[in-house]
């Protein structure tokens, strides 16, 4: 084989590189994009009276119903409350626990979080009752603070759960994501040799705590923004922990599209597709901003 | 590009939009036998599908127990249940019929009038049937509250099944003396703050009917097509009482149960004084299993209680229609309608008329155990009131959300 040989066949390999990436491209465009858009296409033709059994032409009588509606923006901001408040608990407790961590690392093979893999399986639905079991007005800590004489009556216990503001939503889900985010950032603490460079902050004069936090949070959290973005977006559409522990008013954005979904007026189901697609298109926006948010370089480096 | 892309969205739009259009609904299952012997012979060796409620222990040992058995032994037919109530059921049948289904995943439908009036509208229930069911002639077809469900004839599109009362439940123990009208049970409720509360489902919109009864001067007011006006005024004084007593329901009305179970739950953990249930035999199953306290009694406000019946529906895609129509013939046969009102099986009223009965069976049925933590049929069914329309139905729940809930 001649070099030019070689070189006359390269174009060829590479236009069949190319090709094969395309194809896959195209196939994960058709697995996974395919199905998502031919479902927001179906949403979007229900919504607008295109299609369902009981749709009668072309009408955005739906849209103007969920927009103009104080209970969708209501339900649009109590979901994000709920999420963001949810996130942030959870962050912080992470933080917290890995800053109180011992140095050392674990032995080779074992690691010292173990204990904070399992409550990762928790299914959302059992979290959920557990709430409701240990939280609830006639709850085991109900019932405890009775049997120490601090409550009279199963009311006078301050139960988060059912709380118009969200408190026991937010508190389960805290609790169903604390322990992924200290696996999360634990894992890239160690990728991003976090520890190493809070000992050198520390060589230089600053206080453990100092060090932590100016150093390792800003860089943990930076890292961290992709998978904290898909979480808070997750915990705002959650279904099953709201359904279970929250109120009846305000609800989350899933409970509301279910309760739209399945009133005794068939004729709201229109407005459940509306309302979800709102969420799916405040959802995408705020994905785009923190892709782009993520993707700016910070100011240190741009200086 | 970007009219290319423009394009492409709204090809999908539009495959979307054609694929999805709607089509009369269309049966799944070949025509019937034309005589009932036929109809036996064709459901041998199959399997039929109920979706159900599943909430109540002794339903479902009923159902597992006693009904699927003798189907077994006599037909050689196997039950199958499926949890599924009310708006699941008008839901799953839309998208079955929406997505062209040829066969629904159910063939028997347990339902009463919202659900009946929402699968009418769609066209999801096979029909007429119910002349074709030898025991059909048995049924007390000229009592209201069983031959209209709310207020809409049944055109032989679901069969009678059994019928009951709301109720409401407390312990006697901590209401001696219950009250029993809308006024009294405002002023317990003002002197006992936290202690009451309604569900926001099918039996707490069931207590709010039973007080626009108590509203109203008469109660024809509620009887018959649906009447904005007429309407309009009772749900202002229902929706003024919950105001008043708002304040002091449990949790100071700033939420409320949002299932019968829940309320059942809160009622059985002392949170609250009072539970309600549609099943006359309730709270002797529920004292029997060890939820509520033997001091549990059911009682009924003077002013009127709703009273309706249950149905079962087959759906119009049913694989096995002539199946379920000989599981639903059982249902309604004097055997399996005495043994249901046994409250120690369910207790749940029957839909025969007793007097069409052969001897020996109107003995049986004048002889069957009564309830021994709930009124007696007579003392409820002279208060009983019958099911407003389903379109009233179908406001309240809206009006109740709207103006309450999310007020």
């Amino acid at each position: 084989m001649t070099s030019s040989n070689t070189e006359r066949r390269r174009p060829a390999c590479r236009r069949r590189a190319d090709g094969l990436g395309i194809a896959r491209l195209a196939a994960i465009w058709l697995l996974i994009g395919g199905p998502l858009l031919l479902s927001a296409a179906f949403m979007v033709a229900y919504s607008v009276g295109l299609t369902g059994l009981l749709a009668h032409g072309l009408s955005f009588a739906a849209w103007a119903k969920v927009l103009g509606d104080r209970v969708t923006w209501v339900t649009l901001g109590f979901s994000f409350w709920v999420g963001g408040a949810s996130l942030g608990v959870s962050m912080l407790g992470a933080l917290i626990v890995l800053a109180r961590r011992p140095a050392r690392a674990a032995p080779p093979g074992r690691s010292d979080l173990t204990p904070w893999f399992l409550p990762i399986a928790v299914p959302p639905m059992v979290a959920g009752l557990t709430a409701v079991l240990w939280l609830g007005n006639a709850g085991a800590l109900a019932r405890w603070a009775y049997a120490l004489g601090w409550i009279r009556r199963p009311a006078d216990f301050p139960s988060p759960i059912y709380s118009t503001g969200g408190l026991g939503i937010i508190v389960t889900q805290a609790a169903l994501v604390l322990p992924f985010l200290v696996v999360l950032f634990d894992r890239l603490s160690r990728v991003h040799r976090i520890r190493e460079l809070g000992e050198a902050a520390r060589t230089l004069g600053a206080s453990p705590l100092a060090a932590w936090i100016r150093v390792g949070v800003p860089l943990l959290l930076r890292a961290a923004t992709p998978t904290l973005g898909v979480y808070f977006l997750a915990l705002s559409g959650a279904f099953e922990i709201p359904l279970l522990v929250g109120a009846t008013y305000p609800t989350m954005l899933s409970v509301r599209v279910a309760q739209l979904f399945g009133q005794f007026d068939l004729s709201t189901r229109p407005q459940a597709y509306a309302l979800a697609l709102l969420y799916a298109l405040v959802a995408s926006v705020c994905a785009a901003v923190a892709l782009r948010v993520r993707a700016r370089p910070p100011r240190t480096e741009r200086v | 590009m970007r009219a290319r892309g423009f394009a492409i969205v709204a090809s999908i739009l539009a495959c979307a939009a054609l694929g999805a259009c709607t089509r009369a609904p269309r049966g799944g299952a070949s025509p019937l036998p034309a005589t009932w012997a036929g109809i036996v012979a064709a459901a041998r060796g199959q399997t039929v599908t109920i979706a159900m409620w599943r909430g109540d222990p002794a339903v479902n040992r009923y159902m597992q127990d006693v009904v699927a058995p003798a189907l077994r032994r006599s037909d050689d037919i196997r039950l199958r249940f499926v949890p599924a109530q009310g708006e699941q059921i008008v839901s799953a049948l839309m998208t079955e019929i929406e997505a062209h289904r040829r066969t629904s995943r159910y063939d028997v439908v347990w339902i009463n009038g919202e659900t009946f009036y929402q699968l009418r509208q769609i066209h999801a229930l096979y029909g007429p049937f119910t002349a074709r069911l030898p025991n059909a002639r048995l049924i007390d077809w000229r009592n209201p509250t069983i031959a209209e469900d709310f207020q809409q004839p049944i055109d032989g599109y679901e069969c009678p099944w059994g019928n009951a009362e709301l109720m409401l439940i407390t312990d006697s123990r901590r209401v001696p003396h219950p009250p029993t009208d809308p006024a009294s049970l405002a002023a317990w409720i003002h002197r006992h703050p936290g202690r009451f509360t309604f569900d926001t489902s099918f039996t707490g919109l069931s207590f709010l009917k039973s007080l626009m009864y108590a509203f109203a001067t008469n109660p024809a007011q509620l009887q018959g097509p649906f009447d904005e006006a007429r309407y309009r005024r009772l749900r202002d004084a229902v929706f003024a009482w919950i105001r008043s007593v708002r304040p002091d329901l449990w949790r100071h009305g700033a939420t409320f149960p949002q299932s019968t179970e829940q309320l059942n739950q809160l009622f059985a953990d002392g949170e609250v004084d009072f539970t309600m249930s549609f099943t006359d035999g309730e709270v002797d199953h529920r004292i029997a299993n060890g939820e509520f306290p033997p001091t549990a009694e059911g009682f009924s406000l003077r002013t009127g209680m709703i009273r309706n019946s249950h149905y079962l529906g087959i759906v119009a895609r049913a694989a096995h229609r002539a199946a379920a129509m000989v599981v639903i013939n059982e249902l309604i046969s004097p055997r399996a309608q005495w043994r249901k009102l046994d409250p120690a099986v369910w207790g749940d009223g029957t839909v025969l008329d007793v007097r069409r009965l052969p001897p020996a069976w109107q003995a049986r049925f004048a002889a069957a155990a009564h309830r021994a933590h709930a009124p007696s049929r007579a003392a409820l069914q002279a208060v009983a009131r019958p099911e407003p329309s389903a379109q009233l139905m179908i406001e309240l729940s809206k009006d109740f959300r709207r103006d309450v809930l999310e007020h």
